[in-house]
C-alpha cells in the first residue's frame, strides 16, 4: 500500500531542506552545458573557426599572449589558440567512439550475462574479472607501444579495456530488473528472451546507460590524452590537447599560456561532462516519479 | 442549525474526551513545495485526544493520514511544511525547535511504524533497542544489570517471555516478534501518547490480531492516549473510541466508533463500509465507489469526495465544506447530510441482506491437476550446513474448467510458489502438473508448440499493480505485444487492444498512456487485460487486490466476477484475505507450511473449519465489533 510516507525525490536542483531552487547549482549546470556544446561545436567546425593551426612562423618563435595571438605562440611560432580549437576534434571524437563502442560491447555482454544467467553469465564474468585484474593504463601503453601507436589503435584498445565496467553495470541493473513483475508477465506470455531483454529490460536501463556514457566520456578523454601525452596516440606535431601538453611543457616559463591552455581544456571538459552526466542521471531517473 | 437526532447522543464524554485534551490539533494544514509548486496534502485537520483514549485516523492511500502523524511528531520529510497548531501540555509542537522535539519524541509521544522489518536497526540486538531508550529516560547512572533487567521486563510486557530474545538480532525474529520488540522500545520511556501508523499492515492476519490485542491491552493498562492510523475500517471500529475519517487530505466525518458504524453520516464513509467485502457471506455484487481517489491538491477548493459522490450537487463544489456539528458529538463535512440521511440509512440496511448461496456447480471437466508437487529451494551450493527450504511438501489440487478456486494461507505457506509453478516461473522439484492435457511440470522440457499452447491456456496476475506494467511502454504497446502472441493473430491490433480495455472497463484513450498516468486500480485492470489478450482458460491471480484501496478493491473484485461470467475463465485465487476469497471462489484449499490441511466448498470451509489452522485464519479476519480482539485466537 502506497499510504506510507514517501520522501520526495532528492533533487540536485532543489535544496532538500528548504525546497528552494539551488541558484548556484543551476547556473553551474547551465555553464557546463554551454561548455560541452562549445567543445562539440569546435570538434565539428574547429578547422573553419581557427584559420591556421599548423602554420609555423619560426621567425616569431615563442611569444606571450598578444592581440594577434590571444594565447601567444609556441616554440615553432604556431598560434596556440588555433591549436587548442582544432585540438577539440581529437579530444571529442576518440572518447566518443570509445564510450559508444564500450557501451555497445559491454552493454550487450552485460545484458546477456544478466538475463540469460547460467554458463553465459559465468563465462562473461570471468572475462570481466580477467580484464579488471589487468592494470588498464599500463596494458594500453604496452599494447599501443608494441603495435606502433596510432590514434585509432589506441581507441580500439581503450574500447576493449573500458567495456568490462559497462558489462558489470548493465549486468547488475539487468539482475535487478529480472524479478520485476512486468518482466515475469512477459515471460508468462511466452515472449522470446531476446525480445524481453531488448524491449522490456533495456528501455528501463536507458537513464543508467546515458549517465554512464557521460561519465565514461570523461574517463576516456583522460585516457586518450594520457596516451597522446606519452606520444602513443596521435602523431608528433598534431594539434591534440595531450600532445600539446607534452610538447609545450618546456615552454612553461616562456609562454605559460601555451603550456596551461590544453591542460585547462582537458580538466574543464572532463569535469563538465561529469556534472552533466550526474544531472542527466537524476533527471531521467526522476521522470517516472515526478508526475 | 437544526439537526434532528436519531442515534441519540450517547457517550458524550468519550466523544469529547473526559477533561482537557492531552493532544489538541487544530487547523493542521500540510503543504509540499517540490519543483517550485505548492501542493496541499492535508487541510483543516482537527483532532483531540484525551488520556486513555484511542482515536483512529482512517483513510485510503493519499488521504494524508501518515503525514498527519508525522506532522504531530515533527517528522515531516524534506519539502513538506505544516501550519496550524498542535497543542501538547500547553506548548505548540509545530513551533518547537528540533532539539526540544527530539527530547519529546519517545518520552512524551512514541511512534510505531508500519514496517517491522525496517523499524529496528539490524546491527543492534533486540535488548539494546530497549536499553538504549531506557538510558535516555534515566540519565542517572544505573548499572547495566538494572537496565538489562528492565529491558527483559519490558519484553515480557509485550508477551515475549523468552529472555534469549534480547540477545538476538532483529533478522532472527519473525515479523510479529519484531513488531513486539518495536512496541516495547517505543514504550520504554512510558510516553503519554502512542502514535501507531498502520502497525499491522505488513503482518500476517493471525499475527495482526495478536498485535492489535496487545496494543489495546497496553493502552488500557497504561491509560495512554493512542492514535491508530489504519486503512481498515473494521480494525478502527474494533480498536478505537472515536474515529476520524480522512479522505484526500480532508476530514469528512468524526464520531464514536459505534455511532459511525451504526449510521455513517457521510457518503464516503458509507461507501467504505459498503465496499468492504463481508467475511461471513457472499454477495453477488459488491458495492464499489466509482472512480479513484483524487489528489488532495485537486480537490482543495471543494468537497474532497464530490468527484465520486452520487449525491453531488452544485453547493458541494462551491467551496470546501467545514465539519458541521451534529447530534451525539458527531461531525460531518457533508453539506447535504440532512437531505440524504434517510437514503444513506436505507442503503446501509439494504447491504445487510442475507447471503446468497454459492450455486452448487456440476463437477466440471478438470482443467489443471497438481499432483504431489514438492518444491525445495536449494541453499547456497556447496555451503555446508545450509539445507534447502521446502516451500511445498507434496501438494495436490484440481481446478475444473471455469471454476474459481482459492489457495489461502499465510506468508511462507507456499501459496505463491505453487502459483508460480503453474505458470512456469518455477519448476517443481518433484510431482506432476497437468494443464489442459499438457504435462506442465517443466516448461523448459516442452516442445515449442506445447509451450505456446500452455502459455495461451494459463496466465498470471501479479500482486503489485505498480510494478506489473513496464514503466517504459504505453498501455497500447503492452496490450499489442500480448495480442501478437495470442491466438487471434496480428490483424487490427489496435482494435483488439481497445476491445480488451473496454472489457476491463477502461476507455480506449488509455492506449496512448504510460503506466505512471494510471492509478493502482487502473493498472490492475490493464494487467488483467494483458492476461486476457491470449484468451486464457485459467488465470493465476496472486493477491490481485491486496495492494489496492478498499474502494477500488471492490471494483476489481466485481470485474473478476464479471469476466468469469462472460468468458468462463477459471481462477486460481491466491490470497490471505478470507473476506475477499469468500466473494469470488467456489472452492478453497488451505495451505499451511507447504501442505494442504483442508479443502472443500468455500462456505463449508469458512463457516465450519475443521482444521485448527483454518479455524485460526477464520477467527483472525478483522471484524467491526469489540469482541473480535478479546476472543481467543
Amino acid at each position: 500500500m502506497s499510504s506510507q510516507a514517501q520522501a520526495p525525490p532528492i533533487d540536485l536542483v532543489l535544496d532538500e531542506y528548504t525546497g528552494a531552487p539551488r541558484r548556484g547549482f543551476r547556473l553551474l549546470i547551465g555553464l557546463c552545458w554551454v561548455f560541452v556544446a562549445l567543445v562539440a561545436f569546435l570538434a565539428v567546425f574547429g578547422e573553419r573557426v581557427a584559420a591556421d593551426a599548423y602554420g609555423q612562423d619560426l621567425a616569431t618563435g615563442i611569444s606571450t599572449p598578444s592581440v594577434s595571438h590571444p594565447l601567444g605562440t609556441d616554440d615553432l611560432g604556431r598560434d596556440v589558440l588555433s591549436r587548442v580549437i582544432v585540438g577539440a576534434r581529437t579530444a571529442v571524437v576518440g572518447p566518443a567512439v570509445i564510450t559508444l563502442g564500450a557501451g555497445l560491447l559491454g552493454g550487450a555482454l552485460g545484458l546477456l550475462a544478466g538475463y540469460r544467467g547460467g554458463w553465459s553469465d559465468n563465462v562473461i564474468l570471468r572475462w570481466v574479472d580477467l580484464m579488471f585484474a589487468l592494470p588498464g593504463h599500463l596494458v594500453a601503453i604496452v599494447v599501443v607501444g608494441v603495435l606502433g601507436g596510432g590514434y585509432w589503435l589506441a581507441v580500439a584498445v581503450l574500447i576493449l579495456l573500458s567495456s568490462p565496467s559497462d558489462t558489470r553495470l548493465i549486468r547488475a541493473a539487468t539482475l535487478e530488473q529480472r524479478p520485476r513483475p512486468y518482466i515475469e508477465a512477459a515471460r508468462v506470455l511466452g515472449l522470446p528472451g531476446r525480445r524481453i531483454a531488448a524491449q522490456h529490460v533495456l528501455p528501463n536501463l536507458l537513464p543508467l546507460i546515458i549517465a554512464s556514457v557521460f561519465l565514461g566520456f570523461a574517463y576516456a578523454l583522460l585516457a586518450m590524452t594520457a596516451l597522446s601525452f606519452l606520444g602513443l596516440g596521435v602523431g608528433p606535431g598534431t594539434a591534440d590537447w595531450g600532445r600539446m601538453l607534452a610538447e609545450s611543457r618546456r615552454l612553461i616559463f616562456h609562454n605559460p599560456a601555451a603550456a596551461l591552455a590544453p591542460g585547462a581544456m582537458i580538466v574543464v571538459t572532463a569535469a563538465s561532462m561529469n556534472l552533466v552526466g550526474d544531472w542527466l542521471a537524476e533527471r531521467l531517473s526522476d521522470r517516472g516519479r515526478a508526475q | 442549525m437544526t439537526r434532528t437526532s436519531k442515534v441519540g447522543g450517547r457517550d458524550e464524554e468519550v466523544a469529547r474526551g473526559a477533561g482537557p485534551a492531552l493532544l489538541d490539533v487544530r487547523g493542521l494544514r500540510i503543504t509540499s513545495r517540490i519543483g517550485g509548486r505548492r501542493r496541499v496534502i492535508v487541510s483543516g485537520m482537527d483532532l483531540a485526544l484525551s488520556p486513555g483514549e484511542t482515536v483512529g485516523i482512517v483513510g485510503e492511500s493519499g488521504s494524508g493520514k501518515s503525514m498527519t502523524a508525522r506532522a504531530i511528531l515533527g517528522l515531516l520529510p524534506p519539502g513538506l511544511f505544516a501550519q496550524g497548531t498542535v497543542h501538547y501540555e500547553g506548548r505548540n509542537l509545530l513551533e518547537l525547535p528540533e532539539r526540544a522535539l527530539a527530547r519529546m519524541r519517545g518520552a512524551d509521544i512514541g511512534l510505531i511504524l508500519q514496517d517491522p522489518y525496517t523499524m529496528l536497526n539490524p546491527l543492534l540486538r533486540c535488548g539494546r533497542h530497549i536499553e538504549d531508550t531506557l538510558r535516555q529516560r534515566d540519565k542517572s547512572w544505573r548499572g547495566r544489570r538494572a537496565h538489562r533487567d528492565e529491558a527483559l521486563r519490558r519484553l515480557e510486557e509485550v508477551g515475549i517471555s523468552d529472555p534469549s530474545v534480547a540477545d538476538r538480532y532483529p533478522f532472527q525474529l519473525s515479523g510479529g516478534m519484531r513488531q513486539r520488540v518495536g512496541i516495547a522500545a517505543a514504550l520504554a520511556r512510558d510516553p503519554k501518547i502512542l502514535v501507531a501508523d498502520e502497525p499491522t499492515t505488513a503482518l500476517d492476519v493471525t499475527t495482526q490480531k495478536e498485535s492489535l490485542a496487545l496494543l489495546k491491552s497496553l493502552q488500557s493498562t497504561r491509560a495512554m492516549g493512542l492514535i491508530l492510523i489504519t486503512h481498515d475500517l473494521r480494525i478502527a471500529f474494533s480498536m478505537c473510541d472515536r474515529v476520524y475519517v480522512l479522505y484526500a487530505g480532508s476530514l469528512l466525518e468524526v464520531g464514536t466508533a459505534e455511532a459511525v458504524e451504526a449510521e455513517p453520516l457521510h457518503p464516503y464513509t458509507l461507501g467504505l463500509l459498503l465496499s468492504e467485502p463481508p467475511a461471513t457471506r457472499r454477495v453477488s455484487r459488491l458495492v464499489a465507489i466509482d472512480g479513484t481517489v483524487s489528489a488532495a491538491d485537486d480537490v482543495a477548493d471543494r468537497c474532497a469526495f464530490a468527484p465520486r459522490c452520487k449525491w453531488k450537487q452544485e453547493p458541494c463544489e462551491r467551496g470546501k465544506p467545514p465539519l458541521a456539528d451534529l447530534e451525539g458529538a458527531r461531525q460531518s463535512a457533508c453539506v447535504r447530510i440532512d437531505e440524504i440521511r434517510g437514503e444513506i440509512g436505507e442503503l446501509r440496511r439494504a447491504a445487510e441482506r442475507p447471503a446468497e448461496p454459492v450455486g452448487v456447480l456440476a463437477p466440471a471437466r478438470p482443467l489443471a491437476r497438481v499432483e504431489n508437487v514438492r518444491k525445495v529451494f536449494e541453499g547456497r551450493a556447496g555451503r555446508a550446513g545450509i539445507d534447502g527450504v521446502q516451500a511445498l511438501a507434496g501438494v495436490s489440487l484440481e481446478i475444473g474448467e471455469g471454476e474459481s478456486v482459492a489457495l489461502v494461507g499465510e506468508s511462507g505457506s507456499g501459496k505463491t510458489t505453487l502459483g508460480r509453478c503453474l505458470v512456469g516461473l518455477e519448476t517443481p522439484t518433484s510431482g506432476g502438473i497437468t494443464i489442459d492435457g499438457v504435462t506442465a511440470s517443466d516448461y523448459g522440457a516442452l516442445s515449442v508448440q506445447e509451450r505456446r499452447r500452455l502459455r495461451r491456456t494459463v496466465q498470471m496476475i501479479f500482486q503489485d499493480p505498480y510494478t506489473s506494467l513496464n514503466p517504459a511502454h504505453s498501455i497500447g504497446f503492452t496490450l499489442r505485444e500480448a495480442l501478437r502472441v495470442g491466438p487471434e493473430g496480428t490483424h487490427d491490433l489496435d482494435g483488439s487492444a481497445s476491445e480488451l480495455l473496454e472489457r476491463v472497463g477502461l476507455p480506449a484513450a488509455y492506449l496512448a498512456r504510460k503506466p505512471v498516468a494510471l492509478s493502482g486500480g487502473e493498472r490492475q485492470r490493464v494487467a488483467i487485460a494483458r492476461a486476457l489478450a491470449v484468451r486464457p482458460q485459467l488465470m493465476v491471480c496472486d493477491e490481485p487486490v491486496s495492494a489496492l484501496d478498499v474502494s477500488v478493491q471492490a471494483q476489481i473484485l466485481n470485474l473478476f466476477k464479471r469476466l468469469r461470467g462472460e468468458l468462463g475463465v477459471a481462477y486460481l485465487f491466491i490470497s490471505h484475505d478470507l473476506a475477499v476469497v469468500r466473494q469470488v471462489v467456489d472452492r478453497v484449499y488451505v495451505l499451511h507450511r507447504g501442505e494442504v490441511v483442508e479443502s472443500g466448498p468455500v462456505d463449508e470451509i469458512l463457516d465450519d473449519p475443521h482444521h485448527p489452522y483454518t479455524a485460526r485464519l477464520v477467527a483472525s479476519v478483522p471484524r467491526s465489533d469489540r469482541d473480535w480482539l478479546s476472543g481467543q485466537p
